[in-house]
């Protein structure tokens, strides 16, 4: 990985989790403060400080994020859409069991893939009602799948918990960028 | 204030027209040896413009920065006379500690 790499990652990263008026000025900083340890003789690595920043940094403005006072209706979004994706899937997976029989192979399969659908289009509705909410939703659909983990009584293969549990917050926020590529696309055209 | 608040506020006193985010994190590293995160320093800034001790304003895109404006900060009266006001607490508190610490 190069050097350019390692800063154009390390910039996708913060700032995604950064709101967009501080975008600018904190990647300025970082970018300014990176160059300028590339050129002196650190005995840190400049890539070794440049992604302990991003990592220290991010708990930090998340949390500054939530405190700002939007977070309560954040979190709510997210689980009405959690909700909504839930009640989506169990409907899915119920017609594809009784159309197949609940004992065919591609039932797990394709409980799956309904599964990631309703979660991709739960980010996408959580986005749609407020901006931000698919990484709530992300985070709801994380903590429910380690949750259904934990619990002796849920008896579904490992495989299908683990697809859940890497995939199904993926998908949250692929629905929220999808959403959020929309509503872009929307307010340039008005601009228009 | 609290202690991280008062230790940024000084930062950006020393630094006068060149406090923005970097600059106020190096300030505090070289002078204290603490190496904040930008995440901390940033929070920081914001809970004082909350506060009313510091106004900010957007700098000039530099090529350095990858065409990127900074976000310069300035201290206001409030926050001046916060610092004053944390200083002489200080002063009168450590009053008589000095020796038994070793410092003169």
């Amino acid at each position: 990985m190069t050097g350019d790499s390692k800063l154009r990652l390390a910039i996708g990263l913060l700032g995604y989790f950064l709101p967009p008026e501080q975008r600018e000025p904190v990647l300025g900083d970082l970018v300014e403060e990176y160059e300028v340890r590339v050129q002196s003789s650190s005995s840190v690595s400049p890539a070794g400080w440049l992604f302990a920043q991003v990592c220290r940094s991010i708990p930090s403005f998340v949390w500054t994020a939530a405190m700002r006072g939007a977070w309560l209706s954040t979190v709510s979004v997210a689980i009405g859409a959690w909700a909504v994706a839930g009640l989506a899937e169990f409907v899915g997976t119920s017609a594809i069991s009784r159309f197949l029989g609940p004992d065919a192979r591609l039932v797990p399969i394709l409980s799956t893939i309904v599964g990631l659908l309703t979660i991709l289009a739960g980010g996408y509705l959580a986005v749609l009602l407020r901006a931000g909410a698919a990484k709530a939703l992300a985070g709801v659909v994380l903590i429910a799948v380690i949750a259904l983990m934990a619990m002796t009584g849920d008896n579904a293969p490992l495989w299908y918990q683990v697809t859940f549990l890497i995939v199904g917050p993926l998908a949250a926020l692929t629905g929220g960028t999808l959403a959020g590529q929309k509503r872009a696309g929307e307010s340039r055209n008005k601009c228009r | 204030m609290g202690s991280l608040e008062h230790i940024v506020l000084l930062a950006i006193a020393h630094l006068g027209d060149n406090a923005y985010g970097m600059t106020v994190r190096r300030e505090i590293e070289k002078r204290t040896g603490r190496d904040l995160s930008i995440g901390a320093t940033y929070a920081t800034l914001e809970r004082l413009e909350s506060k009313g001790f510091v106004s900010s304003s957007r700098g000039e895109p530099t090529a350095e920065r990858g065409g990127r404006a900074k976000r310069l900060f300035r201290i206001e009266a409030e926050g001046e006379q916060a610092l004053r006001d944390s200083q002489n607490a200080i002063h009168k508190m450590t009053a008589g500690l000095q020796r038994r610490w070793g410092i003169t």
